[in-house]
């Protein structure tokens, strides 16, 4: 075997390997987390970053993907009664979070809310990420909630 | 084939020709239909993008919209916000005048969007008018007058943009301070320095994060650098301590040495301990007003550096004892109304170091009889009758008439 084939299948194997390697995990947030293990997220600073469709979010907003988070907020007004979902959002009345940015979208499962006009405290595991239905970007963060006090 | 069969074949034939002329063959709702009504009934997060998705359609929906319009602000409203929002972006004339006429009506519900339109692309011959917004009683549109101004191709009234540094509204400062400082003077930037230092709260409400957090996006536009500043925390915290040292030497040499003082309306006010009650309205047509009373019969009126009225002795143990009743009264419920742009919220908080809890009355741009529950109606009467009528900070000036057109223009 010539030396330009051993290079050459050592570069294919390299390649290969690369390939098969798991993605580089991007570092954990440095944020804090509390004696129950969650990281506690501050919507005001998630929701400030700057988004437009497509564009590639902060490493440290990725890497809260599939943590167990804590989110200090407030229920967006338009929360109907026996709603299975709502939008969390940083200020009492929700006036600016129509951008799929400004909001976590708070998934309850099988369990129902109505309006809270408190400040709320959200558990549960984070997703991160574009979903897309009918064309529009619906949610950017999202929460399956375990708890909201 | 018998006639029974043949007078099938024949009705069969004919509900299908029917069919197809009728529902069956209903034409597919065109780009245009379809995003006029996302942009009105989608829901919320889909709403704006519909609305853009209108502009980027062109020539096609601005005439479709134009026929929305119609002639009156009666008609424009029934646009809706974010279609009123993006109307500006069509660079047409005709929805333009549209815009301008409805921000003359008082009673129009969208004006800060009808003000955020026209900063899109406004035309020199605007100047005028939009400096006339300046003077706006809502601050959601004097905020909107000074994008305006920064969009036009001649330069602002700086006079004018000057003395919006000394607004009540922390919105309306930070966008005059900006623009200032893009004409060249750098010595504006001691507003947003002052806002990165704020760290007051309407009870839970972290009002003086939410400050930091937009001036430090200015700031970051502005010098293409914050140092490292972290708008989690005040500027004057450890965890910022390079960076306020590298912020404020910017800010100096921008200003060719020392910093100008704000005024004490712009100051980073200190956290307002004992506040008990609170009253919080934001009417789209009769401004927004923020209210508290404090244990020791305070009032503080306005967020950030809220100015204080020292009321008479046992005036907020009354209002406590009343609010008490109200709130036992309402029960559990927590809100009357829909959603929409009009929102009283009133705060209720007997331990001040405890959580405040809230009831909320909402309504949309129609105005809707009997809204506001008695027990809320007579507690915000109590409440209306400890405000002063007037005082020399322009928080004050006539304030018992605003806040009560405020409350009449939501709950009724």
């Amino acid at each position: 075997m010539g030396v330009a084939m051993k290079i050459l299948l050592a570069s294919l194997l390299a390649l290969g390997l690369c390939s098969l390697a798991p993605p580089p995990r991007v570092s954990a947030p440095s944020l804090p987390r509390n004696s129950d293990g969650e990281l506690e997220v501050s919507i005001m600073k998630l929701t400030s970053i700057e988004w437009r469709r497509g564009a590639r979010l902060p490493d440290w907003v990725k890497a809260l993907d599939g943590q167990r988070v804590k989110v200090l907020g407030y229920m967006a007004l338009d929360t109907d009664e026996g709603s299975h979902s709502f939008r969390q959002t940083w200020d009492q009345c929700g006036c600016e979070s129509a951008k799929a940015s400004h909001f976590i979208a708070v998934d309850l499962g099988e369990k129902t809310t109505g309006y809270n006009p408190d400040e709320i405290s959200v558990i549960g595991t984070m997703s991160v990420g574009e979903r897309e239905e009918d064309g529009f970007i619906t949610s950017l963060f999202r929460i399956a909630a375990e708890s909201v006090h | 084939m018998g006639r029974r069969v043949l007078r099938g074949v024949l009705v069969a034939l004919l509900l299908g020709l029917l069919g197809a002329s009728g529902g069956g063959t209903q034409e597919p709702e065109s780009e245009v239909e379809r995003y006029l009504r996302l942009a009105r009934e989608g829901s919320a997060v889909v709403r704006p993008q519909a609305a853009q998705r209108l502009v980027a359609l062109g020539a096609p929906a601005a005439e479709r919209l134009l026929l929305e319009c119609g002639g009156s602000p009666d008609e424009l409203a029934r646009l809706g916000r974010h279609l009123v929002e993006v109307l500006g972006e069509f660079s047409d004339v005709r929805l333009r005048e549209r815009l301008w006429q409805a921000l003359a009506d008082p009673d129009f519900p969208w004006r800060p969007s009808a003000a955020l339109a026209l900063a899109a692309a406004p035309f020199p011959a605007e100047r005028a008018a939009i400096g006339v917004l300046f003077g706006d009683p809502l601050a959601a549109v004097r905020a909107a007058a000074v994008a305006a101004a920064g969009s036009l191709e001649v330069a602002p009234d700086e006079p004018a943009l000057n003395a919006l540094l000394a607004d009540p509204d922390a919105r309306v400062r930070r966008a005059a301070a900006m623009l200032l400082y893009r004409e060249g003077d750098g010595c504006a930037l001691a507003w947003l320095l002052e806002e990165l230092n704020r760290d007051d709260r309407f009870f839970e409400q972290p009002d003086g994060k939410l400050a930091r957090y937009a001036a430090a996006r200015l700031l970051g536009e502005a010098l293409g650098d914050t140092f490292g500043y972290e708008a989690e925390y005040p500027l004057d915290d450890e965890r910022n301590a390079s960076a306020a040292e590298a912020l404020e030497a910017r800010f100096r040499a921008a200003c060719g040495g020392e910093l100008p003082a704000v005024g004490e309306i712009a100051r980073a006010g200190a956290r307002i301990e004992g506040a008990v009650i609170g009253l919080e309205l934001r009417s789209c047509r009769r401004g927004e007003y923020f209210l508290r009373w404090s244990v020791a019969d305070e009032l503080f009126v306005g967020t950030g550096n809220a100015v204080m009225v020292q009321l008479p002795a046992g005036t907020v143990a009354g209002l406590l004892t009343a609010s008490e009743a109200c709130f036992a009264e309402l029960g559990g419920r927590r809100l009357f109304g829909e959603p929409g742009c009009d929102i009283e919220r009133f705060r209720f908080r007997p331990d001040p170091a405890g959580r405040s809890r809230a009831v909320v009355i909402s309504k949309g741009q129609a105005a809707v009889e009997g809204l506001r529950p008695a027990a809320l109606a007579r507690l915000a009467r109590l409440l209306v009758a400890t405000l002063p009528t007037d005082g020399l900070d322009p928080r004050l000036s006539n304030l018992r008439a605003r806040v009560e057109a405020a409350l009449a223009a939501i709950g009724g």
